[in-house]
């Protein structure tokens, strides 16, 4: 059988495979990330040739999407890469299919955009990227880009001149609220994630195991994770990152918020704390991928600009999971920047 | 008379002539990506969607690969029969 599934004891040839085609991550980075060694199910997929190249691989990220009755396995697959072979792809994508539950990924490439229709899968655009500048620096790059050659130093000044207007307001707390640091979230914030999650559902896991994994365990750093109290309990978290994007700005992005869904005023004042945050610790502009109305419109009051769609390809949705549309999507769901 | 695999051998040279758009008479003288032009992995699934359409399979992910030649194809398709 020329199908294998990736465990610790895969050989060198499939992690070369991956840092070639993929990115050269490293074996650390792959053994997190399709949770080698861990009592888990298998994630991932290689086609090996009886002389031992590699063909092609497929790689998922499993979760569970939390409906408001029931609780359906679910995969992102991140990693699809074919070296040969007509029909090597397709036959990774099924033994995915068939390992999976509700199977999903993102935008993909060309090819894949062209392939995923022809088998049935089918697409939601409703998850959004949104974007707030957060420095005078960012404002003027954003303005030369656009202006036309001779105005381009103009631009770059009355940009420098917007400072004030970006400068985000230190978030005014009642008494009780905060948001804490912690290295991992603690395993009883299952409790508190059962109760967020009939409020938040449709919505895939985010219990402390599954936090943890994505962020806490992330081999490389960067993530910041905060629970937030109100009322002298854990009610929420707020998950943010910084790092340096492709064009050198440094980058905040909101990866994840939960609160009690009810109250809009703790929904702001969690968007308000992370953009204070990010400006503080020096990121150019904030950003986050929300698909929830309401987050929508705190997002908007916030100052933040819609800045297009992010596609989510979806397969295998048994009929009584509630539509791709409705889901609560955010970075965490779909962030593959570092994964 | 006509036999089963007759009619199976038939069935699949409509549908490689459809995917690929070569008359029936190229399909029948032997298929391959070698030999047909435009044979990618592209126009592997839309043959492998339309095999399993018309013959109302489902094939096993190590056979999809296998979907290469009449023989090899009556071959699976005899297995999911």
């Amino acid at each position: 059988m020329p199908i294998r599934t990736l465990d610790a004891n895969a050989p060198d040839a499939v992690f070369s495979f991956l840092d070639q085609v993929i990115s050269s991550r490293g074996r650390e980075h792959w053994r997190w990330k399709y949770r080698l060694g861990a009592a888990a199910p298998p994630s991932a997929f290689y086609w090996e040739e009886p002389d031992g190249r590699i063909l092609g691989f497929i790689g998922m990220m499993r979760t569970n999407l939390h409906s408001r009755s029931q609780c359906h396995p679910a995969a992102w697959f991140v990693d699809w890469h074919v070296h040969a072979g007509a029909g090597v792809g397709l036959g990774l994508l099924r033994k995915a299919e068939a390992a999976a539950g509700i199977l999903l990924t993102l935008q993909g490439s060309p090819d894949t955009r062209k392939i995923l229709p022809r088998l049935g899968w089918k697409q939601s655009l409703t998850p959004t990227t949104w974007v707030r500048p957060l420095t005078a620096r960012l404002l003027a790059e954003w303005a030369a880009r656009r202006a036309a050659a001779p105005l381009r130093g103009v631009a770059r000044v009355a940009a420098r001149a917007a400072k004030p207007l970006l400068r985000c307001r230190e978030p005014v707390a009642s008494s009780g609220t905060a948001l804490v640091d912690v290295d991992r979230f603690p395993v009883e914030y299952d409790e508190v994630w059962r109760a967020r999650a009939t409020e938040f559902a449709p919505a895939m896991s985010r219990d402390s195991s599954y936090i943890n994994y994505l962020c806490a365990d992330y081999p490389g750093a960067g993530y910041r994770l905060q629970l937030l109290r109100d009322g002298g309990s854990t009610v929420g978290h707020l998950i943010s990152r910084l790092d340096v994007d492709r064009r050198g700005f440094r980058r905040g992005r909101i990866v994840d918020a939960v609160w009690p869904r009810s109250s809009a005023a703790l929904a702001g004042w969690l968007i308000q704390s992370a953009c204070w945050q990010l400006q503080r610790g020096g990121a150019d502009y904030a950003q986050l991928v929300l698909s929830a109305p309401d987050l929508r419109e705190v997002v908007r009051r916030n100052r933040f600009r819609c800045r297009g769609t992010v596609p989510i390809w979806y397969h295998c949705v048994p009929p009584e999971a509630p539509d791709p549309d409705s889901w609560y999507i955010t970075f965490l769901d779909c962030d593959r920047a570092y994964r | 008379m006509t036999t089963n695999n007759d009619q199976m051998r038939r069935q699949l040279v409509e549908v490689i002539s459809r995917v690929f758009r070569v008359a029936p008479e190229v399909v029948e003288r032997g298929v391959s990506p070698d030999r047909i032009e435009g044979w990618d992995s592209e126009k592997h699934v839309e043959l492998v969607v339309a095999l399993e359409e018309r013959f109302n399979v489902m094939f096993e992910a190590e056979e999809v690969p296998e979907l290469t030649s009449l023989e090899q194809m009556e071959a699976i398709l005899s297995r999911h029969a």
